[in-house]
């Protein structure tokens, strides 16, 4: 007579075997001293997991069930700052791309339009200028290039170590900057609006 | 279109999704805990993994409108939060339940023996269950201990039923082995 496998056994003495195999292994064990101890022994084991497994008396619940009240309350307040903070920092974040896809619109259009090229290069007659996006939010063009900042923090949108010829910053929020590269005389004309 | 927003009704809506919480909780919390629990061996850790599993359960507000699926939801993320606990941790350290009990205060009837017995088990158990996988451990508790129904404990697991019963298979023998060598 052959037994069936110990894994075969174990799954069986939990009622975890597929219907047909069920039926052979229970067909065996019947008529299985052996096996039937095996079975035996394996429901004794899962019955000492199911026993040193439960909650142990002496935990005292209430307090603990309290003290977890309280942290998961806790945790879900900080959760909820947290999330705060960080829907600001995507707005901000939205808002810089949006103005860094426009730019780029704006870079190559100028770099696609026809202008007159000149090796002379007067000084800019405008150094420096600002529009304000929102408070505490400037888009700011200076001769390093075109930065958007707010929040203690600065976002270059375009940097160049060509001149630049003229700057002019709009109150309807949008700063504007013309570069021209001193080797090839090659204009770039930039303008960033911000909604 | 007008989009004020009624302090008032605001205010409501806040109070009852509060008290929605506070229900999940009470009605859930022992049921994880112990859940967790004996897949971790630890009162402490336990302690730890319950509330970030209700912390990230109640970020979801959406999720616990229908009671039943919540619970049902929730036990999955708890058991994934153990199995990912036993992963990281490489085991379970079950520790003496006196010491994380020290803050809690232990009622004064447990006497010394008691304490003596509860150590004992609970050394017993950590070292049968070392010897299991976090994945066998997680089938065998499910299983046998929860007595969940095997494919239910498969889609707990994220495998298949065939995979699950050999873990099963895998965590009883390695279990009852351990069980007859501390008897002889």
């Amino acid at each position: 007579m052959k037994h069936p496998g110990e894994r075969l056994l174990a799954l069986w003495s939990g009622g975890d075997l597929p219907a047909w195999r069920a039926w052979m292994v229970k067909r065996h064990v019947a008529g299985c001293e052996a096996c039937r101890r095996e079975v035996d022994a394996y429901r004794r084991a899962s019955q000492v997991a199911r026993e040193m497994a439960e909650l142990p008396a002496e935990l005292a619940w209430d307090s603990l069930a309290a003290e977890m009240k309280a942290n998961i309350h806790l945790g879900l307040v900080a959760g909820a700052i947290a999330a705060e903070q960080t829907k600001g920092r995507v707005r901000w974040g939205w808002r810089a791309a949006i103005a860094v896809a426009i730019f780029t619109l704006a870079v190559v259009s100028g770099w696609l339009a026809p202008f007159p090229l000149s090796k002379t290069v007067r000084k800019p007659p405008v150094v420096a200028g600002e529009t304000a996006l929102e408070p505490g939010i400037f888009a700011e063009a200076t001769p390093a290039g075109i930065e958007l900042k707010g929040n203690g923090g600065t976002l270059a949108v375009v940097g160049r170590s060509t001149t630049v010829v003229t700057v002019s910053a709009k109150s309807s929020g949008s700063v504007g900057a013309r570069f021209v590269d001193s080797d090839t005389g090659q204009v770039t004309i930039a303008n960033v609006y911000m909604e | 279109m007008d989009e004020t927003v009624n302090p008032e009704a605001a205010h409501a809506l806040e109070c009852d999704a509060r008290e929605r919480q506070a229900r999940f909780v009470d009605e859930n919390l022992r049921r994880i805990f112990l859940q967790i629990y004996r897949m971790v061996g630890n009162v402490a850790d336990a302690q730890d993994l319950t509330q970030e599993v209700f912390i990230k359960a109640l970020q979801r507000q959406d999720q616990i409108r229908d009671a039943a699926k919540a619970a049902h939801w929730l036990s999955r993320i708890a058991t994934n939060a153990a199995i990912d606990f036993l992963r990281r941790h490489g085991r379970v350290s079950f520790v003496e339940i006196g010491e994380v009990l020290e803050p809690i205060s232990a009622p004064a009837s447990a006497s010394p023996e008691q304490a003596v017995l509860r150590s004992e088990r609970a050394a017993y158990l950590e070292d049968g269950l070392r010897l299991l996988t976090a994945r066998e451990r997680a089938a065998l508790i499910l299983r046998d201990v929860e007595g969940l129904p095997s494919e239910e404990v498969a889609r707990r697991l994220h495998c298949s039923q065939a995979t699950v019963r050999s873990h099963i298979a895998n965590a009883r023998i390695k279990f009852r082995r351990f069980l007859e060598r501390r008897k002889a």
